[in-house]
């Protein structure tokens, strides 16, 4: 199960970009369709890593990219959630243009609240 | 307050691969990443290409599983460089991986070094290890299917096999939709079969690594 590599990876990139006094909300994932994620295992994988590491609550957001395919016989480029070996054309020579995308596009941060300004 | 980042997810493991790839150029090794799913033969073929390689180059193997020292036990009969790394519960070798076990292998007394990953079609394939070429090994009693299933590592082979090629008398294997999901994915790719067990075939793989091999050190 890779997911829990790659939610190991979203989380130790994703702390490097916390900024000095902030605490971690949320992360946005976006995922090509050939790199297999299952979201429910990436789900499971993340909370659990969370309470491995005792980090508070963090949402984690999986965008997963539709396939690009492209029709060497006609050249019509279209999207689909699956991966087709068919055209409209009847062609079955089908090309996948992507898919490997795996980057963390967002994350979302609160000010870490200080003995003062609770105080306040 | 949100923060734009768009960043590889993988880019610690990829910058530790770079790592690797650069120590290993540097000792002038040809390094292949094996892949493919449990039971494809993976193990047979490296013992199979270590025969035929001996005498002609120095080599050494790194051997992933997540348990047992069984396979190291299996190579090291061909190869006094053989380290095992046992993942646990990781179904894949990553950079790091490779980076330790280069502490165990020294890569200057090395010519060619053969990575066999974690039995697994899937998550492998998208953890570079710092090596040169990537192999996917398909085989005939996995069923015609498998390229069309698994299209990340069709798509990312340098080269593709499809081992147990002297059983197809015996499983319903249709070579014929195989290879044509295969250059739908992945239009040049080397396709080679051959069969371990026999040694049918064995010759162009062999052809194969050497000639790669020859190309990255021009």
């Amino acid at each position: 199960m890779h997911e829990m590599s790659i939610a190991e990876a979203i989380l130790d990139l994703a702390r490097k970009h916390v900024p000095p006094g902030s605490v971690l909300r949320s992360v946005t994932v976006r995922a090509g369709p050939m790199r297999g994620i299952d979201p429910s295992c990436l789900q499971w994988a993340w909370q659990a890593l969370l309470t491995e590491t005792r980090q508070t609550a963090v949402n984690l957001t999986l965008i997963q990219l539709p396939w690009h395919l492209h029709c060497k016989t006609c050249g019509r480029r279209w999207e689909s959630p699956q991966m087709a070996f068919k055209c409209q054309c009847s062609s079955e020579d089908i090309e996948p243009l992507d898919g490997d995308d795996l980057q963390l596009v967002t994350i979302d941060v609160d000010d870490v609240p200080t003995p003062a300004s609770v105080a306040n | 307050m949100q923060v734009q980042v768009v960043e590889n997810v993988l880019k610690l493991n990829d910058e530790v691969a770079g790592i690797n790839r650069h120590r290993l150029h540097a000792a002038g090794v040809f390094s292949l990443d094996i892949l493919g799913a449990p039971g494809c033969g993976k193990t047979l073929l490296v013992e199979k290409t270590l025969q035929r390689l001996a005498g002609k180059y120095r080599l050494g193997v790194i051997v992933g599983d997540l348990a047992t020292q069984r396979d190291a036990d299996r190579i090291a009969v061909f190869s006094d460089n053989v380290v095992q790394v046992n993942t646990g519960k990781g179904c894949h070798l990553e950079a790091h991986h490779i980076t330790q076990a280069l502490e165990r292998i020294d890569a200057t007394k090395l010519d060619i070094l053969i990575i066999e990953n974690v039995g697994n079609l899937i998550c492998p394939v998208g953890f570079d290890l710092g090596q040169d070429v990537k192999v996917g090994i398909f085989c005939t009693t996995g069923g015609d299917d498998k390229a069309a299933k698994h299209p990340y590592i069709v798509k990312e082979s340098n080269v593709l096999i499809l081992n147990k090629i002297d059983l197809l008398p015996h499983v319903p294997f249709r070579r014929d939709i195989f290879e044509q999901d295969i250059r739908r994915l992945n239009a040049d790719v080397p396709l080679l079969p051959l069969s371990a067990h026999t040694g049918e075939g064995m010759e162009a793989w062999i052809s194969w690594i050497e000639a790669e091999r020859a190309k990255k050190k021009t």
